[in-house]
């Protein structure tokens, strides 16, 4: 059931996520405005990368005409990232910004006129005196830019689609299909809960040549209790430790960590689904308390600080005792 | 150390050492927020300069101690990119509308103190629920554990931690520098579009984030992978995207990386993903809701016994409130919006940062990585819709949540390295509460500093020394906003796929799943090949060693690219090539 549980979950977030994330037909529509003014732009930048390398390599060969065009046509020349930086440094031209946020106000074939009227401008600028192909690259990126002004004023001047709108719309188109993925979520996700909590309830697994007590929790718990109650008691009794004491407990503290508490924190889903949230929470609680006490403990010791290791060690091992004692609760009631 | 003495924990030494460290962290990341557009891990930044002071160059101070001073630097810290990332949005707006450039500081430094003080009360129970039952992971809390515990770990961790250092911070400084390229794409050589990628980030700290996480991380890859190697493409297959013809042009690489990020990314999958967070989120508070009250009962039991570890429950009550009142104030004193709006915004503002928070320290938790932007973004949204569209209001009750969550996520990091080194958590909480407030006023001082100390706007317009990006783009949010569009179809169908995958007995897949989602997809990868490799060392070489060895060695990975993340920005800034 499990794993039947999870492939029925797994179609059903593709298919649920593929129309939930599906675009309302007016969004589409957006989408395709803007697409196709990103496209255009892609193709103008094309163009005009290759005309500014093609003007910036004759830099050389007509200087004036060069650094006169690239100003115009807003084209980097090879040195002229001083000059960049010091236009930058002159700050933001607030009334420029402000105006060209303004542009959303404006009416699309204002737009296109004053876009048309900047190019038609940059193509009356002379360019004799530059090769025949820069000449040639020059007028294909102008073309390439022509072509972008009407897109470009599409997707700037979209207006958007209001909220309700987008979830009506978007329902509409992909709501029947979305709730079925979303059925099969839920079905997979039920499958999965009873599936885990029957899993919880059958005894566990014993791989060969354990014993038995190995995989019991409560069994496991008696043990790291009795291991880690010895070490308090022997910390308690050591009346001038030396520094081999040090290192000997903190290097017993941290076998007991790796080998006798991460066995029992692997059970701790098969708890939770066996005994419910909030008798696992009244296990798990002390228990975590009692793991930290060992890592104090342990810190204590790498401080030299036998004292403070020593409460700790007895802290934990009371811990360990409630946890011990939670779990018998919740496996008699 | 002197054993009769007490064991040294919450100390003067530690918290002021903290508040000094803390306090430039924070001016120096606000600047560093605004001039890149990111932060740097405040956790683990400051343990490693902590340590690297208190043990190294003072040679004093216990492990716990140590734990002290690097949660009160980064509690601190926590506020530099709440700050960075959502109060620029206002000025940037404010340039070219007269009306939005009237308000003050007080209340954006009050609504910013309520934020920061409910992100830890709401941590107080949240501690109990993933640390301690949930056992989530939180591998930048391993990583400073596995440096803090380094001292006494023996000169094998030593050496591995060294090794795992050494080799992210060679990495991570060639691609800081441009000479290898930080994501490495192997779909483009394989023939496939940008919209399929197969490319891995040059992370090595989420390469550490997937290793420590091991099995527990599948949910996230394999929701990366049904999202961007089977949605995406059917996406394109049954043209619910735009065809190229349909836009003018040919199939091909402009064609390719608009589908991928205007159209997939961010107009699909981050929106859907968002929302799956969120039914994640409330599923999982359901869910959780008797192991919550359970640890509020063990909370009250641990104050009535005495035990002095835990902070009690009234704290958490009488934080919330006061809070409470503190944002409220500040929502009366942000605009002309009234009392009752104020009282409605400053209600859903503390629930939600109460469930931003729990979405934020679950994600942090399972893969290291936080969602805060994403998180602000809703924040922001819900408080602009509350308050009747008053942009100020909006902005300044959206610091609170950016700082809160950034709290929640920062302090978990530590409570779980305090988990594995054994300190107390109240008085890790306490020092946090009597911290929290100091970078505030730091954050905010520099921000209005830089935004000043230049003769026009300082940053987030064409043309000004900072860009600002994250501020930037939450002020385009807000145009939108204001132009009457929002994401909430997609938002709305990502929370009903949350509440339902909430329902599935894996803790947190919801949430992995949506994240996964919201993220770019190198990320995932990256930290996927870490979990694989986890499963498969794990399967051959047995779980000791994983304990042993493979934690060291991850902690490393994390640490170096943390310490070098913040050397290469300081040489960038440095040489003007930032």
């Amino acid at each position: 059931m499990k794993h039947v549980g999870v492939v029925i979950l797994c179609v059903g977030v593709a298919i649920a996520a593929a129309y939930g994330a599906r675009l309302s037909p007016p969004m589409r529509a957006q989408m395709v405005a803007r697409g196709e003014a990103a496209m255009r732009a892609a193709a103008t930048r094309a163009a005009r990368d290759a005309y500014c390398a093609a003007l910036a390599g004759e830099l050389d060969a007509a200087p004036d005409r060069v650094r006169a065009l690239a100003a115009e046509d807003e084209c980097e020349l090879p040195g002229a990232e001083a000059a960049a930086s010091a236009e930058a440094a002159t700050g933001a031209n607030v009334a420029a910004i402000c105006s060209a946020r303004g542009a959303s106000g404006s009416t699309y074939d204002a737009v296109v006129t004053e876009a048309r009227a900047t190019l038609e401008r940059r193509a009356q600028a002379p360019t004799d005196g530059l090769a025949v192909s820069t000449r040639e690259l020059r007028a294909r990126w102008l073309a390439a830019a022509r072509a972008e002004v009407e897109p470009a004023a599409r997707a700037a001047l979209l207006q958007p689609v209001a909220p309700e709108a987008r979830l009506t719309s978007w329902l509409a188109e992909s709501g029947l299909l979305f709730a079925l993925g979303l059925a099969l979520v839920v079905v997979g996700a039920v499958l999965g809960r009873v599936a885990a909590r029957r899993e919880a309830h059958a005894a566990p697994a014993r791989p060969a040549g354990e014993a038995p007590a190995a995989r019991d929790l409560g069994a496991l718990l008696d043990d790291l209790h009795a291991l880690v109650a010895a070490l308090a008691e022997e910390a308690a009794r050591a009346s001038a430790p030396s520094d081999a004491d040090f290192d000997a407990l903190k290097d017993r503290i941290h076998e007991v960590v790796l080998e006798k508490v991460e066995p029992i924190v692997d059970a701790a889903p098969r708890v939770q689904a066996k005994y419910g949230l909030a008798r696992f929470a009244d296990v798990f609680g002390p228990l975590s308390s009692g793991e930290r006490y060992l890592n104090r403990a342990w810190s204590a010791l790498v401080d030299r600080h036998w004292e403070e290791a020593t409460r700790s060690l007895a802290r934990a091992a009371a811990d360990l005792e409630h946890a011990r004692a939670a779990l018998s609760e919740a496996s008699s009631g | 150390m002197n054993a009769r003495a007490p064991y040294r924990e919450l100390t003067a030494a530690a918290l002021i050492f903290g508040v000094l460290l803390g306090a430039a962290m924070t001016a120096a990341f606000v600047f560093v927020g605004l001039k890149l557009g990111f932060t740097l891990p405040g956790s683990t930044v400051a343990a490693i300069l902590g340590f690297a002071v208190l043990r190294g160059l003072l040679r004093r101070g216990s492990i716990v101690e140590n734990n002290i001073n690097q949660t009160v630097a980064s509690g601190v810290n926590s506020a530099s990119a709440g700050i960075a990332f959502t109060l620029p949005a206002l000025f940037i707006l404010g340039v070219c509308d007269p009306e939005l450039r009237d308000f003050g500081p007080l209340p954006v430094i009050l609504s910013a103190i309520a934020g920061s003080f409910l992100g830890i009360v709401f941590i107080i129970p949240l501690r109990k629920q993933m640390i301690e039952l949930e056992r989530l992971r939180f591998p930048s809390g391993i990583a400073v554990a596995t440096l803090l515990r380094s001292p006494g770990a023996g000169i094998r961790q030593a050496k591995l931690l060294a090794g795992g250092f050494a080799v992210a911070a060679f990495f991570h400084t060639l691609a800081g520098l441009g000479v290898i390229h930080e994501e490495i794409e192997i779909g483009s050589a394989l023939g496939l579009p940008a919209y399929i990628p197969i490319a891995v980030g040059v992370s090595f700290a989420s390469l550490g984030a997937g290793l420590l996480a091991g099995r527990g991380g599948l949910p996230f890859v394999l929701g990366g992978m049904l999202a961007w190697w089977v949605l995406a493409p059917a996406m394109v297959e049954l043209e619910w995207a735009p065809s190229p013809a349909e836009l003018g042009g040919a199939a091909g690489a402009p064609y390719e990386a608009f589908v991928q990020w205007p159209l997939v990314y961010s107009e699909m999958l981050r929106p859907l993903g968002i929302g799956i967070l969120i039914g994640g989120a409330l599923t999982g508070v359901i869910a959780s809701a008797p192991a919550l009250r359970a640890a509020m009962r063990s909370l009250g039991a641990a104050q009535k016994a005495g035990s002095g570890d835990e902070m009690s429950p009234r704290v958490l009550y009488a934080g919330v409130a006061a809070a409470f009142v503190v944002l409220f104030v500040a929502a009366m004193l942000s605009g002309d919006i009234g009392a009752g709006r104020a009282l409605v915004t400053a209600t859903v503002g503390t629930v939600w940062l109460a469930l931003a928070g729990m979405i934020v320290a679950q994600a942090t938790g399972m893969t290291d990585i936080t969602p805060i932007s994403g998180m602000s973004l809703v924040g922001v949204t819900l408080m602009f819709f509350l308050s009747g569209g008053n942009v100020v209001a909006a902005i300044i009750l959206g610091v609170a949540v950016s700082i809160g969550i950034g709290q929640c996520a920062d302090m978990m990091q530590d409570l779980k390295s305090g988990h594995l080194i054994g300190a107390t958590p109240k008085r890790q909480q306490i020092a946090q509460f009597a911290v929290a407030w100091i970078g505030v006023p730091v954050a905010v001082g520099v921000t209005y500093l830089l935004w000043q100390s230049y003769e026009s706007p300082g940053f987030g317009v064409p043309g000004a020394p900072l860009s600002a990006p994250q501020g930037a783009a939450l002020a385009s949010v807000i145009d939108s906003l204001r132009a009457g569009s929002s994401q909430l179809d997609k938002y709305a169908a990502g929370t009903a796929i949350g509440l339902g995958l909430g329902i599935f007995p894996i803790s947190g897949a919801a949430v992995l799943v949506g994240l996964a989602m919201y993220l770019p997809f190198y990320i995932t990868m990256t930290y996927g090949v870490g979990c694989f490799a986890a499963m498969a060392l794990e399967a051959k070489l047995g779980k000791r060693w994983i304990g042993d060895t493979l934690v060291p060695i991850a902690a490393g990975l994390i640490i170096g690219e943390a310490l070098t993340s913040l050397t290469v920005v300081l040489v960038q800034l440095g040489t003007g090539s930032a």
